[in-house]
Order: C-alpha cells, then structure tokens, then sequence
C-alpha cells in the first residue's frame, strides 16, 4: 500500500505513464482470458458413453465392442485425437469403423493392448457435438469386476464409464423329451370314416362270397375296410409294415387250395388276392399340429390305385413289407387300406378261405 | 519513482497472470487417475447434498451459494464455491444360476426353470440387458421346440420362451429367445440391486421329436454414462 500511495502523488508519473499502463493491462488482461479459454476446452466432457460388448465373461477373447458416445461442440477436430483407455483389458485388434453422427469424418485405430484413438480427419468429426459410434473392433476381456473406461486425448474430450465383466455371462438351458409311439390297427364298416380320431384294434375283413363276376373289395358290399393310425415323436418318422400268414387266402380244410396273392391290378375273372393303401382324398392325413408331423405316404407295391372300385393291389407275403409311413415325428396320421380279392373258374369252392394279417408301427428315434 | 513504477507493472502483470493461470490449469491438473480434487476454496461451513451417486457440496463462509438439487439419479450445485463431487461409474451385473434344467418336457404341462439378472450401476442414462441365444431349444440330431409366437407358452402345443418378473423387466408376455438380441431389462437411471427374474418355459406337442434338448443364453449388461 506504500508503494501505491507513493504512486497516487506523484500526478506527473500518472500523466505521463497512463496510456503505457493502459496497454500492458490490456495485454495482460488478453493473456488471462486466453487462458481461461483454453481451460473450458480442456474441461468437455462426453456424454451418453457407453460400450455394448456381446461377451462379458471374463478372460474371454476376440469380443467385439461397439462404443458410442456423444462428444460437444468441438467435436475432434482435424488432426486432434480422443482416446479411450481400457484398464486390464488386452489384445485389442480390428480396424474400427468410426461414424460421425452430426457430420464430418474420423479414423480409429485399435491399438494392440487397451487403447483406442480416435482423430479427426478432413473438416473434423462432430464439429457442431453429436454421436460417435465406433465398431469393427474386439479384444480379450480382463478378469471378473467393474472396469473405468477413461477418455482423453488432444481434442480436450473427457469422460469416464464403466463396463462390467463377470464370472459368467450364459445359461445353459437342457430339457429332454421321452420317446413315445402310439398305434392303432383294426377294421371297420365302410361307412365309419378312417380318420385320425380312429381308436379301434384287430377285428375282421369278411369278404363274403367271391365271384367270377367281380372284384371283391373293402367299402364295397359292405365289406370293412383296415383304418390303421400312428402317432410317435420319432425324429425319423415311422413305418408300417403287414405280414401275411399264408401269402395267399388259404382254405383252411384243404391247405393246398389257396387264392394266392400277387402285385397286380385286379380284374373280375382271374385269381388274385392283395391290399392295398387307399390312393383317394381323405383315405390318408395327419393332425396339423405344431412342428408341422410328418404326412404318411403309401409304400410299393401297396401304393397303387386304390379305391372300393379301383383294384391295384400289393402282393403280400409272409415277411413283413412297408405298407405306409412317415418321415418324421407325426400326430394321428392314418391310412385306410382295402382287402380285394377275385377269382377264375377254377378255383375249389371252400367256404372256408383266409389269412391272418400283422401289421407293425416301428418308430426310429 | 522510475524504479517504483516498474516495480507496479511488473507486480500488475504478475498478479494478471496469478489470476488467469488458475483457470487454465483446473481442468488439466485437478484430477487425475488416482485422485480428485474437489474444491480450490478454503471456506467455512454449509454441508453435502447427497445421493446414491452424488455429492452436492455447498457452504456458508464463500460468496452467496444457491440451492442444491439432488435425487437418486442426479444432483445439482448453485452458487460459488459449487462443486459436484461426482462418483466414479461403476456397474456391476450378474446372472444367477447359470444353468436351467426343465427336465422331461411332456405334452401335459409347462416345464419352467428360472435365473435371475441382477443389476447394480449409477449410469446417467441407466442400463439394458439384452439375451441372445446360439438357436433354438433344439437336439443335436435336428428338430427344435418351437419358438412361442403368440404371446404365451400354452401346455400341449409345442411353444418355448421367457417371461419376466422384475421392476425393470422389459416385456409382460411371453417371448422367444433368438440370435438376435432382445432386451429383456432396463432403467433410465440408476439402480442398486435391481433384480429380473427370468423364467424359462418350454410345452411340447406330440410331433416335436424324443430326445436331448439344449440352448446357450448369452445375457449383456450394458450402462450409458
């Protein structure tokens, strides 16, 4: 306070010195605010940082991030960098793809342990602030715990967030289904349709009495036909097969006086004896359900023309031969199938002719 | 009085530049990874605004301060000295347990298995979780249970999916698990110990094929700070 004191009386030195003083405060004062400015810039923090990573196991590699954040006005300029410091994580490696949300361009590079730097290039990225995304980028996460990703770099952007690693970032989910395969075989009138609600087993074909005038044939004369109907969970679908007792119709009295059975289109008039798997709409289907069941098919030779007047018959045998089956995993699926027979003029007259049929459902699981 | 002169610019200059320099290096020099310095005024009373994440710093002996803001998820300083002594992001996530076993999925019920996602992080914006599967619940040899498309796992047709419980949990129905992520939580702020269950549901129909089932869930905790 002296000296000031010293200086207020002296009025010549203030005169002459005022306007000097003047501009060295001036200057002064330009300084500062320099200073200040630059102070600000250094002080931008980033905003809405975050890095959705598609592993957090710990100690995992090659884990790819995706980073964004929103830097503010000023942005990186050209030239100027913003890096993104990853502690404890390591083996960063790509190429990052850098998208500049409010405009402008930058490059990224991924160094090889845990940094990530970003620089401005051409007019600058974000210059007016918006959102940087990088991508195309990964590296190996660090152990288990809770890690501060650090910005910084010569643009004067800052920030902090935080990424998480753990232990174990999966579920493992298990179930297991039993294997099942339900099966029904009989026969019923003509008139009772063979659909997937058929419940019946065994019983009888009665084909009456057979002429040389005509084919004899299931739903024809009332003669029953065989509905048969499978539903299994078999990854590889099932099968039904029929085996013949005799191969033939077989007199029970005289075990030489047969009607033998053969693949062939039955004709009024000449022997013959076989089944078939109906080939007319609605003799075949399945349930729709979810996952779609397999659809049952008709096997050769049983697989032909196939109606109560439609007389294309497999040959049976006394092995067993695939009648019908599925693919895959089926719900009710069915099949109606016709016994046929015919005769020549030569064939003994027995009232007692017949043959046992066996069928069998076999799933493969 | 030449040499008292001089002796007043240089002084003046010097006190210029004591004045400026201060701001220049706040921002460089204030903190570092290690440590924090909050406040460069030395004051006399007043007391801390605080919440789980913030500290809100004011006083009685400085210039006048104005009123202090604070909530769970923000806070807010006026006046000088004003410093928000904020706290250091943080996050932390887990997924509990980390296998789900549903056993023999029959056609007669909906089996069902859980696992919780825990959330803890002062994140401005909050958090999001998302799922995303290797596939289908399926078997090695082929053939998967379903996705469940309409809303609800239904016993008897053959349907799997999650449903969740939880404050945070993002959907009320029943929805698949695919390979493409799907968020099944989230906050705007910040939560401590937020807690999702997730429970797994899988029904069969007849037509979905015997055998061994299994799926990976990867679950992904992200913040945004």
């Amino acid at each position: 306070m002296d000296f000031f004191e010293e200086c207020l009386k002296n009025n010549s030195m203030r005169t002459n010195n005022k306007q000097t003083v003047a501009k060295i405060l001036t200057v002064a004062l330009l300084v500062a605010t320099i200073f200040r400015i630059g102070g600000v810039a250094n002080a931008a923090v980033a905003t809405s940082m975050k890095d959705t990573m598609d592993r957090l196991k710990a100690t995992t590699a090659s884990v790819n991030h995706i980073v964004s954040l929103t830097v503010p006005s000023g942005g990186i300029p050209n030239t100027q960098t913003l890096t993104l410091t990853y502690p404890s994580f390591t083996a960063f490696a790509g190429s990052p793809t850098v998208t500049c949300g409010g405009g402008g361009t930058a490059t990224a590079t991924a160094g090889s342990t845990n940094v990530l730097t970003i620089t401005g290039s051409g007019a600058g990225c974000d210059t007016s602030g918006g959102a940087v995304t990088l991508t195309a980028f990964t590296g190996t996460n660090p152990a288990a715990g809770t890690y501060v990703v650090t910005l910084a770099g010569s643009a004067g952007i800052t920030g902090t967030f935080a990424v998480v690693i753990v232990s174990d970032d999966q579920v493992s989910i298990t179930a297991s289904i039993d294997p099942s395969i339900t099966f029904n075989i009989g026969s019923q009138a003509a008139a009772t349709a063979c659909d997937g609600t058929f419940a019946g087993n065994g019983g009888t074909v009665a084909l009456g009495t057979l002429t040389t005038g005509a084919v004899t044939s299931s739903d024809a004369s009332s003669v029953f036909h065989i509905c048969s109907r499978v539903t299994t969970n078999a990854g590889s679908g099932a099968v039904v097969t029929v085996k013949s007792l005799n191969a033939a119709l077989k007199s029970t009295a005289v075990g030489t006086d047969t009607i033998a059975s053969s693949s062939a289109t039955l004709v009024a008039g000449t022997s013959g004896y076989g089944l078939c798997a109906g080939s007319a709409g609605g003799d075949s289907g399945k349930d729709a359900t979810t996952p779609v069941g397999g659809t049952p098919a008709a096997t050769s030779p049983f697989n032909g023309s196939c109606t109560n007047a439609a007389h294309a018959v497999g040959g049976l045998t006394t092995g067993a031969q695939s009648i019908w089956s599925v693919p895959t995993a089926t719900q009710n699926a069915f099949f109606r199938m016709y016994v046929k027979a015919a005769i020549s003029g030569t064939v003994p007259a027995h009232s007692d002719y017949a043959d046992t049929l066996t069928f069998v459902a076999t799933g493969t699981f | 009085m030449r040499t008292a002169y001089r002796r007043f610019v240089i002084e003046l200059l010097v006190g210029l530049l004591v004045l400026g320099a201060p701001k220049f290096v706040l921002a460089g020099t204030m903190s570092s990874s290690s440590f924090v310095i909050t406040s460069d005024d030395m004051s006399a009373g007043g007391g801390n605004s605080t919440s789980a994440s913030f500290v809100s710093e004011s006083d009685t002996g400085g210039n006048a301060t104005g009123e202090n803001a604070a909530s769970a998820s923000f806070a807010s300083c006026a006046g000088y000295p004003c410093t928000l002594n904020v706290s250091q992001p943080a996050i932390t996530f887990s997924v509990s347990p980390n296998s789900v076993a549903l056993g023999t999925l029959t056609t007669s019920a909906i089996a069902t298995g859980t696992t919780t996602l825990t959330t803890t992080e002062n994140a401005t914006s909050g958090y999001t979780v998302t799922v995303v599967s290797d596939g289908q619940l399926r078997r090695a040899a082929g053939g998967a249970v379903p996705d469940v498309t309409d809303g609800a796992v239904t016993i008897g047709a053959g349907e799997y999916g999650i449903g969740l419980t939880g404050t945070d949990r993002a959907f009320i129905d029943d929805r698949s698990v695919t390979t493409t992520p799907r968020t099944v939580a989230s906050n705007a702020g910040s939560v401590t110990g937020s807690a999702v269950t997730v429970t797994y549901k899988a029904a069969i129909s007849t037509t979905v094929p015997a055998g061994s089932y299994s799926q990976i869930d990867t679950y992904i905790c992200t913040g945004t700070f």
